[in-house]
């Protein structure tokens, strides 16, 4: 039996009904809000325990319809490349929420996008910043003097004086 | 009556919104071609830009995203015949070959007739319909609202695009139970926050909106890249002619007429939408058509373009008339539209064509006029627009990226949301993979607390009875209609587990 797309999302649905099913019962509740008919735990509950009976019909389905024919699903051949560019961009995310405050805006996001071109495959020094400093300090002009939201600069300058 | 209609009026055509509504509709072009990129992302990429300006303003802005965005799909349908949207799928059926034949010009000015048309009708009727609607649901109840809910969550499901109920259904409680993270409105009990006061107020509905639509669909797009290249070169080939002869015009009119009909009454019921109903329109002037005209179909036939095009502009009003008018939304991108007025404090239901008229009236009024928008000034400069597809992707991408978690940051300004928008963007990933759709989800979240005040006040006021969801005649037949939308895709789906499934993670739900 292998295990197919709907298997294995109906699989990973359950567990997660299950956790969240579990911790549902851990809300607490203010003294004497157990004997009120509506509590916070009430929907969270019904929704655990709804999820939990529609993953099991799913994955009951999903291994009947599996025994009935052969898994046509094709296997495609795995794109390596797209999935690297993908990953090293979230990992970029990361990195761009993790330098945003310590580098003000302007620092990071330029950051930001130069290493995102970069990953995408875009080598042309002249092109990376062309397509990223005006864009900033023109978003940055908007934000700050058009729209008046006050964005913080970094606070790493205050430790290097 | 009429001073409201003329407030909304006169906002409507106020200099700034006029812009406002152009400006809306060139983005969403844009954004609808790009292949991958729909309404909502386009509308959720949009809200940070709304917060800044007054309700009316917003709501225009993300009409005229929404049309300019299924215009813009239904431009790659037929360029290149990769729609951007699921709604305009069907458009590439026989807009595509027109295309292939020389007449994309002549394609697109069609597609842009056909959704005006579509469009301008069904804001006729969605002019005479909502009102009426208002009225009658000032007379609901938490229990009436409460059965409403379920319906409209459970028909998103029944009808979902990629005809997956259970999964649906998985989604739809995905969200509701991630709209119960954050401190409960009612008792004021934390709940799922885990001790992090980040998650005090809950996860906002725009970091989900960007993360499960925006970026995901961006980061899909990077996977998918290496099959599309050789299609985008082709776009910026010579479109040809615009023109349309007389005749043409009067071999579509009917066409359009019918289409626009049922496109907009698909696009009242809950969960339908203009993918159902563009599919539907094909289908329908396929069957009706002469033997010597069904066979044309599929080849370029003109009918066979206008009749999905009529169907979806006109089934994108219709999906207003239950926002508007109950305060339900029947689509995803009617959710996320939901999502922004609940951030302004307006609640759309039938107190809000009461309580902000200009609001309602306005966005109706917009709605003519983004469709006038749309035919006269997007449509001569497609050629030009068309070019846009051709920006390099390796640029595209990171901007896009970028645009979405700056929009959750500046609401915020919590860096931490930075963080869980990668964790979301991570799971949208895995779900779309496995064939899961994002429309229900969204639902499911910004329905949940609804969901939850209206049964926890009907279960209060009746002791912990049950008995309200039957007490009263309408609660009982919306519940009843329900069952039956549950039941109906349930049955075909244990009669006939075979089903064969699409797998099309790369075009966008509406």
């Amino acid at each position: 039996m292998t295990l197919t797309k709907d298997k294995a999302g109906a699989l990973i649905f359950l567990m997660f009904s299950i956790c969240y099913g579990y911790q549902a019962y851990y809300i607490p509740l203010y003294p004497g809000e157990e004997y009120e008919v509506f509590t916070s735990q009430t929907m969270p509950k019904v929704y655990a325990l709804l999820a939990i009976l529609i993953s099991v019909l799913a994955l009951m389905m999903a291994v009947l319809k599996d025994s009935e024919q052969a898994p046509s699903e094709k296997n495609e051949p795995f794109n390596i490349k797209g999935w690297g560019q993908c990953a090293a961009l979230l990992l970029l995310m990361l990195f761009y929420g993790a330098t945003l405050e310590p580098l003000g805006f302007v620092l990071s996001t330029i950051i930001f996008l130069n290493i995102g071109y970069l990953i995408m495959g875009e080598r042309r020094i002249k092109r990376l910043l062309l397509a990223s400093v005006p864009v900033v300090v023109v978003f940055w002009l908007v934000i700050t003097k058009l729209l008046g939201i006050y964005l913080a600069a970094g606070n790493i300058w205050d430790f290097l004086g | 009556m009429n001073a409201d209609i003329l407030i909304g009026l006169q906002t409507a055509l106020s200099f700034d919104n006029l812009l406002i509504v152009t400006m809306g509709c060139f983005v969403g072009t844009f954004i609808g071609m790009l292949p991958g990129l729909g309404p909502i992302t386009a509308i959720a990429l949009m809200i940070p830009i709304t917060y800044g300006i007054d309700p009316s303003s917003g709501m225009i802005l993300m009409a005229g995203v929404y049309y300019g965005a299924i215009f813009g799909g239904s431009t790659s349908s037929i360029l290149i015949n990769a729609p951007g949207v699921a709604g305009t799928v069907a458009t590439s059926f026989d807009g595509y070959p027109m295309a292939q034949k020389g007449q994309a010009g002549k394609a697109l000015a069609l597609a842009a007739y056909a959704s005006f048309a579509g469009g301008t009708i069904a804001a006729v009727f969605l002019l005479v319909a909502a009102p009426i609607l208002s009225t009658v649901s000032l007379s609901f109840q938490s229990p009436d609202y409460f059965a409403l809910l379920v319906l409209g969550l459970t028909a998103v499901a029944a009808f979902s695009s990629q005809g997956n109920f259970l999964k649906s259904i998985m989604m739809t409680l995905f969200g509701l139970m991630l709209s119960t993270v954050g401190t409960d409105e009612a008792s004021g009990v934390e709940r799922f926050t885990f001790g992090s006061i980040d998650l005090l107020d809950g996860i906002s509905f725009l970091l989900i909106a960007m993360s499960m639509f925006a970026l995901s669909e961006a980061l899909i797009q990077v996977v998918a890249a290496a099959k599309e290249k050789g299609k985008a070169a082709q776009a910026s080939t010579n479109v040809g002619s615009l023109k349309l002869s007389m005749a043409e015009v009067k071999e579509v009119a009917p066409t359009v007429a019918r289409s626009s009909v049922l496109g907009f009454f698909v696009g009242v019921l809950p969960g339908a939408g203009a993918t159902i109903a563009s599919f539907l329109a094909y289908g329908f002037e396929r069957n009706i058509a002469s033997a010597k005209e069904k066979l044309k179909f599929g080849k370029g036939s003109l009918r066979g373009l206008a009749a999905p095009e009529t169907a979806n502009n006109a089934a994108c009003s219709g999906s207003f008339v239950p926002l508007l008018t109950l305060g339900i939304p029947g689509s995803g991108t009617t959710a996320v539209m939901l999502g922004a007025l609940l951030t302004y404090g307006i609640q759309p239901g039938p107190r809000l064509f009461i309580d902000n008229p200009e609001v309602f009236w306005s966005v109706i009024i917009s709605m003519y006029v983004g469709n006038i928008v749309l035919l006269f000034i997007n449509l001569p400069l497609i050629p030009y627009i068309a070019r846009l597809l051709n920006l390099p992707k390796q640029l595209l991408t990171p901007l896009i990226l970028f645009f979405s978690l700056i929009g959750v940051y500046l609401v915020s300004f919590n860096t931490f949301d930075i963080f869980m928008m990668a964790g979301f963007a991570v799971i949208a990933i895995g779900l779309r993979l496995l064939n899961f759709s994002m429309s229900p989800l969204i639902l499911g979240f910004i329905l949940g607390g609804m969901l939850e005040q209206n049964l926890r006040r009907a279960m209060t006021l009746n002791d912990g009875d049950v008995s309200f969801l039957w007490d009263r005649p309408i609660t009982l037949s919306i519940l009843v209609i329900t069952v039956m939308v549950l039941l109906l895709p349930l049955i075909s789906a244990l009669k006939k587990p075979k089903n064969t499934e699409k797998d099309t993670p790369q075009v966008s739900e509406i």
